[in-house]
């Protein structure tokens, strides 16, 4: 089984234009995103896999930070305003920062930038459940799973795995529903 | 290989707040959508929602609540009250697979509490999982939970995931299998604004989705909760099945986020793996339940799907879209559609698409308008497709 965790501080800059064939859908992507498209990279390294291959994603609980939103919407009493809220907070955000919370974009992006087409789901948060899609798969080929934890301050969490239904079969953790992430951060796959 | 079967259903939506509400809606052609009520959209660009409703108008929910899980909430308590017998299900077999959009943030309250530090972002944000968690404790539902957040696809992959479970297992397990969503609330739904997807009609709101019709003009953002109880025929009462699921698949685009795949390929792809599971050839499909979503792109890639799995008699086969109704539910709208599938399957008849009224020669498709149409329908093959690509299809069957 092949592996790959990956973390990132807050301002650590991940260096996803060394692995993107794409440069253009960069602006498209949150850290999450960032780092799962280099992690996918390190872990596909020397190997061909193919289109058909599962891929299945599990997202860490959100922690949103919209603290410039939240300033721009406040009047000069500190209370909430709609007139502010639309006029100035969402008058100064990106048409694409949708795609950035959208939980399925790590999975999109990196099917995008792989070649990606087959079998696949993303889940929240539940490593049980992460694994469950793989011995529930119809496919006895090699599968691709992944993880990913944003946190408030930006700092990012990433790993991503290659492995068989019979490599998870009768484990212990099957049963737990912690986040998925740590899974790989604890290497947990292969104990 | 076991059959899997649906025995119970239940949903709050936009034309009805309970499962007998919502099949009324759903044959009195009733429209959901109108001008939003439930939060305050002054100053909104657009402020078109199909909303659920309390005498009719938008409800109104407390700003601390995700709309979304009230929803859920509700339908629960429905589906244990008129499914009485899933109390006698031990607690070790009963399992959630669900469906569910963004974790809710109040925004307000949060841009209003004083150092918007990580804590009070936590503090306003409700978090989906574990909400599910709380209501699987209050129903001993204790086999497990998985949520799924695929976007447009995710409750029909819940649904998907739970039929795949039910084919491996012989533990006699119960999955309540569907999703709930609400974005009307202020982030969420600006966010989709700007993205740039939603309806631009002028004219009367609950006209303004229009799936396949030439004046198509974008979707409109809906919400509720829908909920299928799935067993193994075996485990069933054979006399509360109310239809079979035979086939499920997922594939991907691998094309771009916001668009679909021009020719519908892989959506193609997903329903002819759907179909070859059921052990059926795409003949024997008598209608299909397609995404359809209002947007001028869906209509002509789902039409290229249909080709591409039904030849020429693509033109032929009844189809069907509930968007005009209840709006998009994005990860409830699977789990939604695949009810008004099973309405189809019990009544035998397809219904019209609400607000299709003008045909679009780039998308010819057999689409049902003004009265229902009668037919012998067997099988439906129910389609859905995602922002970022993901692509399922289910195949339904009549149980004999």
């Amino acid at each position: 089984m092949k592996i790959v965790f990956d973390t990132y501080t807050d301002d650590e800059v991940i260096p996803v234009r060394d692995y993107l064939k794409n440069k253009k859908l960069k602006k498209y992507f949150n850290r999450e995103t960032a780092a799962s498209i280099v992690a996918v990279g390190k872990l596909l390294e020397g190997i061909t896999i193919d289109e058909t291959t599962p891929f299945y994603f599990a997202l860490g609980a959100i922690e949103f930070n919209l603290i410039k939103v939240a300033e721009d919407c406040l009047d000069e009493n500190s209370n909430f305003s709609n007139y502010l809220f639309v006029n100035k907070s969402y008058e100064n955000v990106s048409p694409l920062t949708q795609l950035k919370f959208l939980q399925n974009m790590p999975l999109s992006f990196v099917s995008i930038e792989y070649n990606l087409k087959g079998d696949n789901a993303v889940i929240y948060s539940s490593a049980s459940s992460l694994l469950n899609c793989v011995l529930n798969s119809d496919y006895n080929q090699e599968i691709l799973i992944g993880a990913g934890k944003t946190y408030f301050n930006q700092s990012v969490e990433v790993g991503f795995a290659l492995l068989k239904k019979e490599e998870i079969q009768g484990k212990s953790f099957l049963q737990n529903d912690f986040e998925a992430i740590n899974l790989f951060k604890n290497n947990l796959l292969v104990k | 290989m076991n059959r899997i079967v649906i025995t119970g259903a239940e949903v709050v939506s936009p034309i009805g707040n309970n499962l007998i509400e919502f099949y009324n809606g759903l044959i009195d052609g009733t429209k959901g959508i109108s001008n939003i009520n439930g939060i305050d959209t002054s100053h909104f660009p657009t402020n078109l929602g199909a909303e659920v409703k309390q005498d009719e108008v938008g409800v109104k929910i407390a700003p601390h609540l995700d709309r979304k899980v009230v929803f859920l909430q509700d339908s629960v308590i429905n589906l244990f009250k008129n499914y009485a017998w899933l109390k006698d299900i031990s607690p070790e077999k009963k399992y959630f697979n669900l469906g569910a959009g963004l974790d809710y943030i109040n925004l307000a309250y949060y841009a209003a509490d004083g150092d918007r530090q990580r804590d009070e972002s936590i503090k306003h944000t409700v978090n989906t999982s574990d909400e599910v968690k709380l209501i699987s404790e209050e129903y001993n539902i204790n086999g497990g939970n998985s949520v799924f957040v695929t976007a447009c696809v995710a409750s029909s992959q819940a649904v998907g995931q739970a039929y795949r479970s039910l084919k491996n297992s012989n533990d006699g397990r119960t999955i309540i299998a569907g999703g709930f969503e609400s974005m009307l609330n202020h982030a969420q739904y600006m966010g989709f604004y700007k993205l740039g997807a939603l309806s631009s009609w002028n004219g009367n709101p609950e006209d303004a989705c229009r799936p396949f019709d030439k004046d198509r003009c974008g979707l409109v953002l809906g919400e509720g909760a829908a909920l299928l109880i799935l067993q193994t025929e075996v485990d069933a009462d054979k006399s509360q099945v109310l239809a079979e699921i035979c086939g499920y698949s997922s594939t991907m685009d691998s094309y771009m986020v916001t668009d679909p795949l021009p020719d519908g390929a892989m959506l193609a792809k997903a329903a002819i793996e759907a179909i070859k599971q059921a052990g059926i050839n795409p003949d024997e499909i008598d209608s299909v339940h397609l995404h359809g979503t209002g947007t001028r792109k869906n209509a002509i890639s789902e039409a290229k799907t249909m080709e591409m799995v039904f030849g020429e008699r693509f033109t032929d086969i009844p189809v069907f879209s509930l968007k005009g109704q209840v709006g998009h539910l994005i990860a409830a709208c699977g789990a939604m559609e695949i009810v008004s599938a099973i309405y189809s399957i019990q009544n035998q008849l397809v219904l019209p698409t609400i607000n299709f009224e003008t045909p679009d020669e780039a998308a010819p498709l057999k689409v049902i308008k003004d009265k229902p149409k009668s037919c012998d329908i067997r099988y439906i093959l129910k389609l859905n497709s995602a922002f970022g690509g993901q692509n399922t299809a289910i195949v339904l069957k009549k149980y004999e």
